[in-house]
């Protein structure tokens, strides 16, 4: 009965999250054993999200039970060590104002419930069955290699970079940074609640319990053999491509520096020497180089994967949907 | 381990297709569980009808016997009584020709007619006037005639005749 039940009335997904003026979308079957993807699209222009409502309708139609996926890209969230309402008190987190969810008993996520609100105003035409904190999909990622010895995880989305530290025994710190005001989403920019001056956090915790400490890029001197190398590798490159490029890898390496000065200065953290970075680059737009650069300049040893959000995601709806198969 | 910041929607189990199957699927069945009962409703009510018509077969063949026997009873009826009134007509004529072969000087006081002969009681002036008008025609009828004459005291005579062996008269219905 179960077999002709998934012969006939197979459990689908629809996995999508926006990337930019882009929406990538993925649907994908979910098996025994975990879930195939099998169609990927991308929606361009101003009507990508009613091609995405139109596709989602064309899959219910034939398959009804198809789940909705995505990945919450809003900047106004975040994860802090501790499930409790007094960790949310010690970060300045109202915990009526937020939405959380605890994760291995250790670390929670949360998001803004405005937010929240203003990301299900935002998909209104289609209704959500998951959706996932970056930081969990950074967790889940990390998770198999994790020892006593905290690693950083940063996950980068054109512009914006979600960093994490994490050890065997769940989060250490948090924080969400931003890289270029262009990578913002233009309907968060409207958004009242969303403070411009400040891009790293919304309006979920005290912005005072955070201190902050940014250098300006012209006062780094150590950037000076990563120019020399960039430069003499992509000389056929268009110099306007590569200068653009070479200010947003410097960015990046430079908003990373702070996120890890953060760490180190907040003592609301727990206090440890980092060792490794990997970071997990969701459009692959980070140069090689910078990995080296990281190496020579931080001394900490890094690595640069791919990162698909739509098999991330995947690996945790299975893992979400088999949970609640066993509470019931 | 729960990971998403939102529980699945439930979700309905059948496609558009499957449904517009279902449903077919279901008219049928219904359909055919209803013909199914109507055809057995009519089975059943053809075998009652069939019983109550062997009953009323069987009824009617009762009847038309009793009908054919009141029928062939009638029919006897009919011609006893044709039969009788064939005999009571010759009889009223035969008592008719009887009043009529009594003379004038003869007087009767009492016939009987049975059924094989005829008894006359009456008055007679002499022996020779009863012998030559009335015996005469009486033996020309009746195979046998005895008649027996007493004397009155004015000479007259009264006689008694019987007559046997004459013609046949009905006076009775033998069913």
């Amino acid at each position: 009965m179960i077999k002709l039940q998934r012969y006939l009335w197979p459990k689908t997904l629809l996995l999508f999250y926006a990337h930019g003026e882009i929406l990538e979308a993925a649907f994908g079957y979910i098996e025994k054993d975990g879930v195939v993807i099998e169609v990927r699209q991308t929606y361009e222009g101003k009507k990508r999200e009613q091609e995405l409502v139109n596709w989602y309708k064309e899959i219910t139609q034939t398959y009804p039970k198809t789940y909705l996926v995505t990945m919450l890209d809003t900047t106004n969230q975040g994860a802090i060590a501790g499930c409790s309402k007094q960790d949310l008190d010690k970060f300045g987190i109202r915990s009526s104002l937020v939405h959380t969810i605890c994760i291995d008993e250790s670390w929670l996520a949360y998001v803004s419930l405005v937010e929240m609100k203003w990301f299900e105003k935002k998909h209104k035409a289609i209704e959500m069955d998951f959706i996932f904190s970056p930081f969990v999909m950074m967790y889940e990622k990390v998770k198999p290699n994790l020892t006593n010895t905290p690693i950083l995880a940063v996950l980068h989305q054109k512009g914006v970079l979600f960093v994490a530290v994490f050890s065997k025994d769940g989060l250490w710190f948090s924080q969400i940074a931003t890289i270029s005001e262009s990578s913002l989403d233009d309907d968060m920019l409207d958004d009242d609640v969303v403070d411009d001056d400040d891009d790293d956090f919304g309006l979920a915790f005290d912005l005072d319990s955070i201190d902050t400490d940014i250098e300006p890029i012209s006062e780094v001197d150590t950037l000076d053999d990563f120019k020399d190398n960039i430069e003499s590798e992509n000389v056929e490159m268009n110099e306007e491509n590569g200068l653009e490029l070479l200010e947003y890898d410097l960015n990046f390496f430079e908003r990373l520096k702070s996120v890890i000065e953060n760490f180190y200065h907040d003592d609301q953290y727990k206090h440890d020497f980092l060792e490794a970075i990997h970071i997990f680059d969701i459009d692959a737009q980070i140069g090689k180089d910078i990995v080296r650069y990281i190496e020579d300049e931080l001394f900490m040893s890094c690595s640069l994967q791919k990162f698909d959000p739509m098999e991330s995601m995947s690996k945790l709806v299975f893992n979400d949907l088999k949970s609640l198969k066993k509470e019931k | 381990m729960k990971y998403s910041f939102i529980h699945p929607k439930p979700k309905p189990s059948l496609d558009s297709d499957t449904k517009i199957l279902l449903i077919f699927l279901i008219i049928t069945i219904v359909l055919t569980v209803g013909f199914t009962i109507f055809i057995v409703l009519k089975k059943s009510n053809f075998i009652d009808d069939a019983d109550l018509m062997r009953k009323d077969i069987a009824k009617f063949q009762k009847e038309t016997h009793i009908y054919f026997n009141e029928i062939k009873r009638i029919e006897f009826l009919v011609q006893k009584f044709e039969s009788i009134q064939t005999h009571n007509t010759l009889l009223k004529e035969s008592i008719q020709n009887l009043f009529d072969l009594v003379p004038d000087q003869i007087t009767l006081t009492k016939a009987v007619l049975k059924k094989n002969g005829l008894k006359l009681y009456g008055v007679t002036p002499s022996k020779d006037v009863y012998n030559y008008l009335l015996q005469a025609p009486l033996k020309s009828v009746f195979h046998r005639n005895v008649t027996t004459f007493y004397p009155m005291k004015n000479g007259w005579y009264r006689f008694v005749s019987i007559n046997e062996g004459g013609i046949n008269t009905g006076n009775g219905v033998d069913e």
